[in-house]
């Protein structure tokens, strides 16, 4: 017997643990929805017979109902102990279970749901309106009243509905365990959104007649008054104002006559818009619930309803009531300034250090006070402990473009005060998730965010700026903080409103974007780059082989490309898919295309006829450009990862590190900072453009051929040694005598780069027994020949401009421009990419001369005949 | 009334402890009955006849037959014997018995397959379909009957003379719908047994049931969210997500299946009841016929017992052991459900045995001349994922819902797309991240309990002997774990066990 005892107390050991620790996991799991079970959990919490107003029904009574309203205005105590589009059979059994706890002095019912008609409602409204309730017979009632029987089971084992909640778990939910209190006392309303909806107001004599309630309805409506009436519960029936239509206005009157079979009163308020003050066109902010405007207007006429029939004490007077307490002010602040804070709107921040929002759920009390910041072409921050990562948000206060204090509590919820004053005490108090706000000894705010509105962040509070998602300082606000306090709990309203500032010193300056010195100067460009195609400049500067740096990069660029690619500098990884660093070049027409980041791009119109003065601010991975002073994108990109190759001016690395696109792009001036220069300083940066380094003159080209050249077709050729365009840019004069016994075809004379992409130089062939063409630069040219005669050729280059005389006539004229090429000139064949001759002629040159300099006409027709004369 | 139903963890304890609360065997077992019946009227009360007039059928041939062998024993000269009437009635009643299973669960299915075969030929022919339910379990409390009737028959068993403790042989609760389909040898005389409160054999019956349910509703059900996303749109899937959907849905029909006997096997096990092993850890298997060897144990000894071996078995010419083998596992595909893609899962797996034994001469001439260890892991490992991926092919025919579609998912497994296993994809195949990772955990805490079991590992010995806070912790860990992560509740549909429609 007593090893069957021990045995039966182990398994009953067993089996209470286990209920247990499934009832503190239920605590975690259970749905904490702020309409349906909330209200019912925290309604458990309250003390005994201290609710006076007890509200019931749907939305229209949880939502339109400013409980915050009927306590400051009249000191009635309400609760509302609704839930979403909750069925009156769902009402019906939560004021039984209501009246268990507390003897309000009147329930006030919406008749809303009276003009449903349904079996069921839906599975969420099923699990909202039965599930916070307390297991009793009033529960199991509901239950069986709401639910399909398939369900009903696992609706009675709540578990089983909220089970898998394990991945939406938020700090929240640890904090309903029994020992933790929630003696929510609904005196800030849920909902105080000032956004507006207009809705149609039907008019009251639009229909005539009632039409009958749903079956069940009606039924379980008729349970409630019944109970009501035998009990002696004081019951009022109000329907909110919202955009009914015709029959709910027939079901209205329907509801009307069965109140009266009961000896109860119905207020309808749709049909007393103008006695309740409320504009339809104003006041809503969707087609059933009021905005911030019309809650205390609706509170209020339904307080002088209740106040007209009821004797409803002023529980403001009573201390000891629970909707009176009151946080006591902290003795000592969390944080507290020790000096003024001046920000200057460019670079002057101050990091408190104290994080806000470590804990979304913190209560704490902030008192400020500030100057606003002028308005300006951008948000202009006083404070801020704010992520800037969208969906996250936190609190910030600012000037909005539009003149407003803008003041941001949550993700999204910001409140505007238009036309603010130039000195703003602030004093914000945040009770968990409860915010009321103080602008100058007012309210402007008292709501209570939902879950998703507050998040937690690590950032600390900053003044003078906000720091954006990447770290960067910015929205920058020319403020003078005078006094800041923060308190680790929540204020009552008097100690809030009996803040006063401190006289402190002022700070000294912590400057984020800096008069950046020649000390932070880590490259400059000593001449002006002329990009020839061929030549650029590596500089040798890592500009981010550490992504996380910050520089400053100042330029000045001629819009016009002469030749070659259009690259002005680089500092850019073209590995494929890790695009990344820097890179500026041109594209298109007037097009500056700037690559910064991890590959993030942006096309800035370029002006086409004058140099552009160009600024790249790095700021970890957020880049701001501007563009001849006008900050013309400012961009959080994507960071990226180390980059070790150097800075190039006019060229850019293909993804083997090797050099391409070397460009024709001409670079006036180039100077990169480290750090972040400030604004000021960027918009005065004007220089004048660097002059170009000296050029080597190149070589002389005095020559003579001799003897002369006849080809073999084979491999005879001439190597003259002469460099043509050693420098692009010199002149010279080059004549030569072909004789034309036979017709021959091939290369005269080449000087000429056979590099694919870029064919660049002279070259002179025949094409045909009567045709010479000749390629000046990159520029084309024919000339016409009898078969017969001699030929006396003439190139003249004078700078960038090509003349070709044939016999004692100028034939053609060009200009180009080219990048230098350092072959010699050759005769009788030309030289591939690979330096090696080709194309070899079977041409005749019997004479060939090269003078370093462009001879004029007068000259080379002179010339011309004199070797005429010589040849016969 | 599902196991994973809320109706049956009231219903299990109330049977079970009003079961040790009475003294009487004859009560304890009218209980059992009782509570059977009402276990089985639950889904539909009309079929209880129908289990009723099965159970009175068998009951009575077997007595007959047992008047008969008594006869024998007796003398009775063999021109005044029954026992060629015997073999006469046990016929009938096999072909009454198979006839009640082809009405009810082939009826459709052979019309159908009329109508196309006639349509094959160009000849349009009409036959209405008929609506028949199909009563559940159907197939299991008729093939534990008629293995009944069989063995007495053989004389293998003696014919029960209580109709009533018979009729709680045919019905008990805990198998009653999914198996294992029980022999008389081991069920029905435990029945005559006077079974003590044993508290170790009911945490033992517990702890089994536990990991019953998380195998079901845990692994299971989360794994059927996946397979059937990936098999219900088959179109929209190629290359590894049809791959990953038929791995998982090895998983899920194990998890499944196995679930549910295990749960019944638990069940019965804290009543002092044992019942057969059914699974024993098929996907370790080394071949195919290793597989069907570990594989729903309890059917294919029955098909092994009643069919392969009257067949000729394998001691016979090789030709007639393929033919038997194909026979054995066309038939079984058929049982398990009357669509020809079981047919052809069914004859896939018997063609897999034939093929691996004509195979085996030149597969270990092969082994011998690689020098491969056959004992070593390694070999054994390649035997076990060949085994895997076999046996999984043809699981695809299993889970297809027609042939057509069995092929596209097959065909459609060839595309190169590895990057979908870790480009996020997997999260949008019915289960989100957490969800998805949750079940791997799962998945990775069965296979090493599976390869505990293989190493002979008796887990619940071993808990059962570790001090008792600690073996407390891990039963309420794994119970809160299936509490928690188990699929089950109105926020999703409760998937019903894969082998009730068998």
């Amino acid at each position: 017997m007593k090893n069957i005892l021990k045995k039966a107390g182990k398994g009953a050991l067993f089996v209470l643990v286990f209920l247990a620790i499934g009832a503190l996991l239920m605590c975690v799991m259970e749905f904490k929805y702020e309409d349906g079970t909330l209200p019912v959990h925290n309604y458990y919490s309250l003390p005994r017979d201290t609710v006076d107003v007890l509200i019931l029904g749907t939305s229209h009574a949880g939502m339109n109902i400013s409980t915050k309203t009927l306590w400051d205005e009249y000191g009635i105590a309400g609760y509302r102990f609704w839930g979403s589009i909750q069925p009156i059979w769902n009402t019906y059994y939560y004021l039984l279970e209501a009246l268990k706890y507390q003897t309000p002095k009147v329930v006030l019912l919406d008749a809303y749901s009276l003009t449903f008609q349904q079996e069921y409602g839906s599975y969420p409204v099923q699990v909202k309106n039965t599930i916070a309730m307390r297991l009793s017979k009033e529960k199991v009632e509901n239950i069986w009243a709401s639910v399909p029987e398939e369900n009903r089971a696992f609706m009675l084992f709540g578990f089983s509905t909220y089970h898998n909640r394990y991945t939406e778990l938020t700090q929240e939910d640890f904090e309903y365990f029994p020992w933790d209190s929630h003696q929510e006392v609904q005196i800030y309303s849920t909902e105080t959104s000032d956004k507006v909806y207009p809705i149609t107001v039907l008019d009251p004599n639009a229909t005539q007649g009632e039409e009958a309630l749903g079956e069940k309805e009606e039924k379980y409506f008729r349970m409630l008054l019944e109970y009501c009436r035998m009990n002696g519960v004081k019951l009022e029936i109000v329907a909110a104002p919202y955009e009914l239509s015709a029959a709910e206005q027939q079901k209205f009157r329907r509801v009307a006559s069965i109140v009266a079979e009961y000896g109860f009163d119905f207020t309808n308020f749709n049909d007393n818009y103008a006695e309740i003050d409320i504009d339809p066109l104003q006041d809503f902010l969707d087609p059933g619930h009021f905005n911030k405007f019309g809650l205390p207007k609706y509170a209020r006429a339904i307080a002088e309803l209740l106040k007209s029939k009821y004797d409803l004490p002023d529980r403001r007077q009573d201390p000891g009531h629970i909707w009176n307490q009151t946080s006591a002010m902290a003795s000592t602040p969390a944080y507290a300034a020790t000096e003024q804070f001046q920000g200057d709107g460019i670079q002057d921040y101050s990091d408190t250090g104290y994080r806000l929002y470590e804990n979304p759920l913190a209560s704490w009390t902030l008192c400020s006070e500030f100057t606003l910041p002028e308005t300006g072409d951008n948000t202009r921050v006083v404070m801020a402990c704010f992520n800037d990562v969208p969906g996250m948000g936190g609190f910030r206060v600012c000037r909005a473009v539009n003149g407003k204090l803008e003041i941001t509590i949550g993700a999204t919820m910001t409140i505007r005060v238009a036309d603010p004053e130039d000195v703003i005490r602030l004093v914000v108090v945040k009770k968990g998730k409860a915010f009321t706000i103080y602008v100058n000894g007012n309210v402007v705010e008292d709501v209570k965010l939902i879950d998703s509105e507050l998040n937690a962040y690590e950032g600390s509070l900053l003044l003078g700026c906000e720091v954006s998602a990447e770290g960067r300082r910015m929205h920058f606000g020319k403020t003078l903080i005078r006094d800041l306090v923060i308190y680790d709990s929540a204020l009552g309203e008097a100690d809030a409103l009996a803040w006063e500032p401190q006289q402190l010193p002022l700070a000294e300056k912590a400057a984020y974007m800096k008069e950046v010195t020649q000390d932070d100067l880590i490259l400059s460009l000593e001449n002006r780059f002329v990009g020839d195609g061929q030549e650029y400049v590596d500089t040798g500067c890592r500009l981010f082989d550490d992504p996380e740096g910050s520089f400053t990069l100042l330029s000045q660029i001629e819009p016009r490309i002469e030749a070659g690619d259009t690259v002005y500098f680089s500092c850019f990884s073209e590995e494929p898919g890790a695009y990344r660093g820097l890179l500026v070049r041109k594209i298109g027409e007037d097009t500056l295309n700037v690559i910064y980041g991890a590959g993030t791009g942006a096309n800035l119109t370029l002006p086409k006829d004058a140099p552009s003065r160009l600024a790249v601010v790095k700021d970890r991975s957020a880049y701001t450009v501007y563009l001849n002073g006008e900050k013309v994108l400012d961009q959080n990109a994507s960071p990226c990862t180390a980059y070790n190759g150097s800075f190039l001016i006019g060229a850019q690395t293909d993804a083997s590190g090797n050099i391409f696109r070397v460009s024709g792009a001409t670079v006036y001036n180039l100077d990169v900072y480290r750090g972040l220069m400030a604004e000021e300083q960027i918009l005065a940066w004007r220089p004048e453009p660097l002059a170009e380094a000296p050029r080597d003159p190149g070589m002389d080209v005095t020559y003579t051929l001799s003897p002369s050249f006849v080809g073999n077709q084979k491999d005879a050729y001439v190597d003259t040694g002469l460099k043509l365009y050693d420098n692009a840019e010199k002149d010279w004069t080059l004549t030569f005598l072909l004789d034309r016994v036979t017709v021959r075809r091939g290369s005269v004379i080449s000087c000429f780069d056979e590099t694919p992409g870029k064919y660049r130089g002279l070259l002179v062939r025949q094409t045909s027994d009567t045709v010479f063409s000749f390629v000046l630069g990159t520029e084309y040219a024919e000339v016409q020949i009898h078969p017969a005669d001699q030929a006396v050729v003439s190139i003249v280059k004078e700078h960038n401009h090509y003349r070709v005389y044939l016999n004692g006539r100028l034939e053609a004229e060009k200009d180009c421009k080219i990048a230098s090429y350092l072959g010699n000139l050759y005769i009788g064949c030309e030289r591939n990419q690979y330096g090696r001759p080709f194309r070899f002629s079977d041409i005749s040159v019997r004479r060939l001369e090269a003078v370093s300099e462009a001879l004029t006409d007068e000259t080379v027709l002179a010339l011309h005949q004199a070797w005429k004369e010589e040849t016969k | 009334m599902l196991f994973n139903s809320l109706s049956y963890l009231i219903f299990f304890p109330a049977i079970a402890m009003a079961y040790f609360l009475i003294p009487w065997q004859k009560v304890r077992n009218a209980l059992l009955l009782v509570g059977s019946y009402y276990f089985y009227m639950c889904w539909d009360p009309r079929f209880i006849l129908l289990m009723l007039g099965c159970t009175l059928v068998t009951y009575l041939d077997a007595l007959f037959i047992d008047i008969c062998r008594r006869e024998e024993k007796e003398g009775v000269p063999p021109e005044k014997r029954r026992t060629g009437r015997a073999t006469l009635y046990t016929t009938v009643t096999i072909i009454f018995t198979l006839s009640v299973v082809a009405w009810f669960k082939y009826a459709n299915f052979l019309t159908e397959s009329t109508v196309s075969l006639f349509a094959l030929v160009g000849v349009q022919i009409k036959i209405p379909k008929l609506n028949i339910a199909l009563p559940v379990g159907i197939s299991f409390f008729t093939f534990q009957s008629l293995s009944y009737v069989i063995d007495v028959y053989r004389g293998k068993t003696k014919a029960e003379k209580n109709f009533f403790r018979y009729a709680l042989f045919v019905s008990f609760f805990p198998q009653l719908v999914a198996g294992p389909i029980e022999r008389s040898s081991n069920l029905l005389v435990q029945f005559q047994e006077k079974h003590r409160f044993d508290s170790r054999e009911a945490a033992k019956g517990f702890m089994l049931m536990t990991w019953g349910y998380f195998m079901k509703v845990v692994v299971a059900d989360r794994v059927a969210m996946l397979v059937d996303q990936i098999y219900n749109y088959y179109g929209s899937y190629e290359g590894v997500i049809p791959i990953l959907g038929t791995v998982l849905f090895a998983v899920q029909i194990y998890c499944d299946f196995n679930g549910y006997t295990t749960i019944a096997i638990g069940s019965a096990q804290v009543m002092g009841f044992h019942l057969m092993q059914n699974f024993k850890e098929p996907y370790l298997a080394t071949s195919v016929a290793d597989f069907w060897r570990r594989w729903h144990i309890s059917l294919t000894s029955w098909f092994r017992d009643y069919i392969y071996f009257p067949l000729g078995g394998s001691r016979c010419a090789k030709w007639k052991r393929y033919r038997n083998i194909m026979i054995v596992f066309l038939v079984s595909g058929l049982w398990h459900g009357a669509a020809w893609t079981y047919v052809i899962w069914g004859g896939l797996n018997g063609v897999m045995q034939i093929v691996g034994d004509m195979l085996k001469p030149v597969r270990e001439k092969a082994l011998d001349k690689l020098g491969v260890n056959r004992k070593s892991f390694g070999h054994r490992l390649a035997q076990m994922l060949l085994t895997f991926i076999l046996v999984d092919i043809a699981w695809v025919f299993f889970r297809a819902t027609d042939l057509s579609s069995a092929i596209h998912i097959i065909k459609s497994s060839f595309v190169w797309n590895p990057w979908l296993l870790v480009d996020g994809t997997l999260y949008t195949l019915g289960l989100e991240r957490a969800d998805f990772w949750l079940m791997v955990l799962s998945i990775l805490i069965l296979l090493f309990v599976d390869i505990l079991h293989e190493r002979g590992v008796s887990i619940r010995d071993s808990l059962l002997a570790w001090p008792l806070p600690l073996r407390w912790a891990v039963i309420y860990g794994a119970l809160f774990w299936i509490l928690l992560f188990g699929v089950y509740g109105p926020a999703f549909d409760a998937a019903s066990f894969i082998y009730f429609q068998f």
